[in-house]
């Protein structure tokens, strides 16, 4: 079945198109790369399907898990299994990590009438994903984000993916700014979450993550527009030759 | 950038729409003996650039009062530096009017010191929208110095996506010199960015026994943090003229401070 | 920015009709009533010519030219007292419903509920407080109603009553002094520490409503305790004027923190007067959070008399449609080597006007003084406004003194964070202002933080009438 299928979607940014007329399924159990040079609107396209309130959806649908999602509210989204690992995890001051975690978790399963574990069995998953991710000690008493390095903010993000427990995983950049050990274990993370059941959309400028999550295919945006699609081949051509070749394509 | 000299009758300064000007304004020089205007009144219109510099010369004048109105107009920028050297008498009252895209950047440095008492009143008012206002005042007060120092930023309802900052800094450099500072902000629209700070500054014991120990003299010492002070202040300045021109006047105060 | 957070509560408190009421008592304030309260209360002469004293400085003074305007408020038209056997009979099925819900949704206990809303005079929890009279009498503390530690304690009372806020300080501090009922006496002899907080409710006929109530609070040398004012449930009253002091003296080293979290009716003038004289190397704290109330106005006041003297002052208010909270901290550095920080968080909501007005003054002697104000405002919508108006006063040249204030919006992206985790908008905006205010929250004990954080959530969602 497909999990995710965009059509024909235009976004505005005030008056400033960034998509125009984008159109394409997911699969369940598929690995999407979506890629581009600077400006193509790769990540506008990532924090257009969590619903972020900048942006104006002109005409289109975006159908999640068979359900029209096009004017649905983040919170909504993210019951529905859609997680948005932000490329800029944001700092919240004065709200303690793991109080935090534990109240997003009850409100999900609520909102997906599931069962919610109790305090302590919720405790010994967090504990097990963050040893995964070798966080610090300190880490449950630190305020969400705040005084993160940028390694540390991703890993937090990765946190509340294998928390979270979603079926669509969207990664914005995730390896930006993130050096040779952090990404190993973001990126070993990524490929936990990765299983027969969830799908995932990786949004990246570079192919070093994809090593670690594969993606079965790929589509290449420009100003908004999808220039370019294909399987494992075309990353090995772009990694070869970058996106000028595509665009050269799209020119013509 | 043209320089133009503001002639000490000038009660009305109209900068044409579009105009990129230098402003140099003397406020009491001994040079033009002429009566300070009670009220003076800068009207920047829109897409300018100014740059404004304004030497208030305190040494040669009993008292110098004067309020002065300022409306700057759509997108235009306006850089200005005011500089004061130990104006015996010093009331000062400014309001600015900021339209749409507007952008304040202003720098104020004072100095008292004897008995010298000063009183500034800056307002400033916000209506547009994205306007951004930047304004640092630092103020060196020696001998029994007094000095006030208020000033009142308003952002109107509306004013969205205003951004300000307003930073005063006390220096008292004497056991008699006092001053009073009060920020005032007040804030009707929400999607703005305004901060402001307050700081007073002293040296302490350690810093002026190092400073002495190097052979410094008290009164020098304090004369050196007046220069950093002007300095930082001419930092600011665009043309080099500018900078010798507040060097020269701050030498003529500061004499045992050669360049 | 934030779609349709809900509005302030404006049904939620409605006046209770005042004609029952009024019958029996005598509007306005003349030397006749004074003296019938003397007289009511079997007071000492002292104490009548203090008021009497207080009166003609209250008949001389003009109305502050500052800060909100007060004109609304008809001082003729105000009881200045009444006695308990006057006020209605009122039983817990007057009380309103959502009155009632308020109190659920803030967790207070049925038997509080009661005396919050003026029904019950009698506190239920007799048995608690029993025992902690017996450790007090033990301890040589005193914690008494004002009335009865003005006979029980008199040589204390008289020695101390308002030296702290002198009448002529401002026309509420004289009329005050004129017309002061009830209220409470907190005695801690020397070397005395106690550790858990004492609370108001503790006391018997505790009704926490009275208008012109004053605490005394004594702390001797090298003492400590913890003393909590108020409730964070609504203040459901007819009064609508409140003008209150808390004078506390702190001795020679010792250590005291006052904490409140006040929220009144919406037709209330907050005006209580609040003010401590810390002596050397003594230690003041101000804990505070106002929501609620038409105006306030409190700016509590430390005084830091002896060398070494320091003072904390953290604060919230929270503004919503239809209120001004005008609030802050004024410290007054005497003695050398003294230190303050004031840490102070607004909110304005759906045309509330939040404003923070402080004071800072470092006197001629007061050497080496230290001072950092950091206050912060987050103003919710297009409708609110929020004010910032510190001053800063410095006559000492060693004084190291720094103001840093910011006021904003919810983050967009901070908003759109929290809800692609799941929470709805009203729970990402009420955990983001919960956050916002935490270094605050953080310094009340438990219960009252969580009251704190629920009174917030309440405000931020406004579900309650």
């Amino acid at each position: 079945m497909n999990i995710l299928e965009i059509k024909n979607l235009v976004v505005y940014a005030g008056e400033k198109i960034i998509l125009n007329d984008i159109s394409l399924t997911l699969k369940k159990g598929e690995v999407l790369a979506i890629m581009g040079p600077n400006g193509s609107g790769k990540s506008t396209l990532a924090n257009v399907l969590m619903g972020h309130p900048a942006y104006r959806i002109v005409s289109g649908q975006i159908i999640f898990q068979d359900q029209d999602i096009t004017d649905k509210k983040p919170e909504e989204r993210a019951a529905l299994g859609l997680f948005l690992v932000f490329q800029s995890p944001r700092e919240v001051a004065g709200i303690e990590l793991y109080p935090f975690l534990f109240d997003a978790y009850k409100s999900l399963q609520m909102a997906r009438t599931q069962m919610t574990d109790n305090v302590f069995a919720f405790k010994k998953r967090l504990d097990k994903a963050q040893r995964a991710l070798k966080t610090g000690a300190d880490w449950n008493k630190r305020y969400l984000n705040q005084g993160f390095s940028g390694g540390e903010k991703k890993k937090s993000e990765m946190l509340q993916l294998a928390l979270f427990k979603p079926s669509l995983a969207i990664f914005d950049e995730v390896d930006s700014g993130l050096d040779v050990d952090a990404l190993k274990v973001v990126g070993s993370a990524m490929s936990r979450f990765k299983t027969a059941d969830t799908s995932a959309l990786i949004v990246t400028h570079y192919q070093r993550i994809l090593k670690y999550l594969p993606p079965d295919r790929v589509i290449v945006l420009n100003k908004g527009k999808i220039v370019a699609q294909g399987g494992a081949s075309l990353v090995k051509k772009l990694e070869r030759e970058g996106f000028a070749a595509t665009k050269k394509k799209y020119d013509k | 950038m043209v320089k133009r000299i503001i002639q000490a009758t000038e009660k009305e300064i109209k900068v044409p729409a579009g105009t990129k000007v230098l402003l140099w304004e003397d406020i009491g020089s001994f040079e033009t003996k002429q009566k300070i205007p009670a009220r003076r009144k800068f009207l920047i219109a829109e897409n300018c650039i100014v740059e404004h510099i304004v030497i208030v010369h305190g040494k040669n004048q009993k008292a110098i009062k004067q309020t002065r109105h300022l409306e700057l107009g759509r997108g235009s920028r306006l850089r200005s530096a005011e500089i004061s050297l130990g104006a015996a008498k010093l009331e000062w009252q400014s309001n600015s009017r900021l339209a749409d895209r507007a952008d304040f950047t202003k720098q104020v440095l004072f100095y008292q010191s004897a008995s010298d008492e000063l009183q500034v009143q800056d307002n400033y008012v916000f209506t547009g929208l994205g306007a951004r206002g930047q304004f640092s005042v630092s103020g060196v007060l020696s001998g029994a110095a007094r000095a006030r120092y208020f000033s009142d930023l308003a952002i109107k309802a509306g004013a969205q996506k205003t951004e300000t900052r307003i930073d005063l800094k006390l220096f008292l450099l004497s056991k008699e010199a006092q001053g009073s500072l009060l920020p005032g902000l007040k804030i009707a629209a929400n999607d703005v960015k305004a901060g402001h700070s307050a700081s007073t500054f002293r040296l302490s014991a350690e810093e002026l026994f190092y400073l002495s120990s190097r052979g410094l003299p008290e009164e020098q010492i304090k004369s050196l943090v007046i220069r950093s002070l002007v300095d930082n202040f001419t930092g600011h300045l665009s043309a080099a003229t500018s900078r010798r021109e507040v060097g020269k006047i701050f030498a003529s105060y500061f004499p045992e401070q050669r360049q | 920015m934030i779609d349709n957070i809900p509005e302030g509560h404006n049904s939620l408190w409605d006046s209770h009709n005042p004609s029952a009421y009024m019958k029996n008592t005598r509007r306005g304030l003349d030397e006749k009533l004074v003296r019938f309260i003397s007289r009511e209360k079997k007071e000492p002469t002292w104490m009548l010519e203090r008021r009497l004293a207080s009166l003609k400085i209250y008949e001389k003074m003009t109305l502050p030219d500052w800060g909100p305007d007060l004109n609304r408020l008809n001082l003729d038209l105000i009881t200045y007292y009444a006695r308990a056997a006057d006020k209605p009979a009122q039983s817990w099925d007057d009380v309103p419903a959502d009155i009632k819900e308020t109190f659920n949704r803030l967790g207070i206990p049925q038997a509080e509920q009661s005396v919050l809303a003026g029904v019950g005079a009698q506190y239920e929890s007799t048995v608690i407080y029993h025992s902690l009279k017996e450790q007090f009498k033990k301890l040589g503390v005193v914690f008494e109603d004002l009335d009865v530690a003005l006979k029980t304690h008199e040589e204390l009372v008289k020695k101390y009553f308002m030296q702290g806020i002198p009448p002529s300080l401002h026309k509420f501090a004289a009329l005050h002094g004129a017309v002061w009922s009830g209220g409470t006496f907190l005695y801690i002899p020397r070397g005395v520490k106690i550790e858990a907080p004492l609370q108001a409710y503790f006391r018997m006929n505790a009704k926490g409503m009275g208008q012109f109530e004053h605490t005394l609070i004594i702390v001797e040398e090298e003492a400590q305790a913890h003393y909590i004012e108020g409730c964070s449930a609504p203040r459901y009253g007819i009064d609508s004027l409140h003008a209150g002091c808390v004078e506390i003296f702190v001795a020679r080293g010792a250590r005291f923190r006052y904490s409140s979290v006040e929220s009144w009716s919406k037709d209330a003038y907050n005006l209580n007067t609040k003010r401590a004289l810390v002596q050397a190397d003594a230690h003041m704290e101000w804990v505070g959070g106002n929501f609620g109330s038409n105006v306030t106005m409190l700016y509590p006041c430390s005084v830091l008399l002896g060398e070494g003297a320091s003072a904390d002052h953290l604060g919230v208010a929270f503004a919503n449609s239809g209120q001004i909270q005008d609030t802050g901290a004024k410290v007054i550095h005497v003695a050398p080597n003294t230190s303050s920080n004031v840490v102070m968080k607004s909110i304005s909501k759906s045309g509330g006007r939040a404003i923070y007005r402080g004071l800072i003054d470092i006197g001629a002697k007061a050497d080496n003084a230290v001072s950092s104000i950091k206050c912060d405002a987050l103003i919710l919508d297009d409708r609110s406004v929020s004010d910032t108006i510190p001053r800063l006063n410095v006559k000492n040249q060693s004084a190291v003194l720094a103001h840093e204030a910011t006021a904003g919006q919810l983050s967009a992206e901070d908003i759109f964070y929290l809800r692609s985790r799941g929470l709805s908008e009203a729970q990402a905006s009420a955990t983001i202002v919960n956050g916002f205010i935490e270094p605050i929250v953080k310094e009340l004990p438990l219960e009252y933080a969580v009251e704190m954080n629920r009174l917030v959530e309440l405000e931020m969602e406004n579900s309650v009438g």
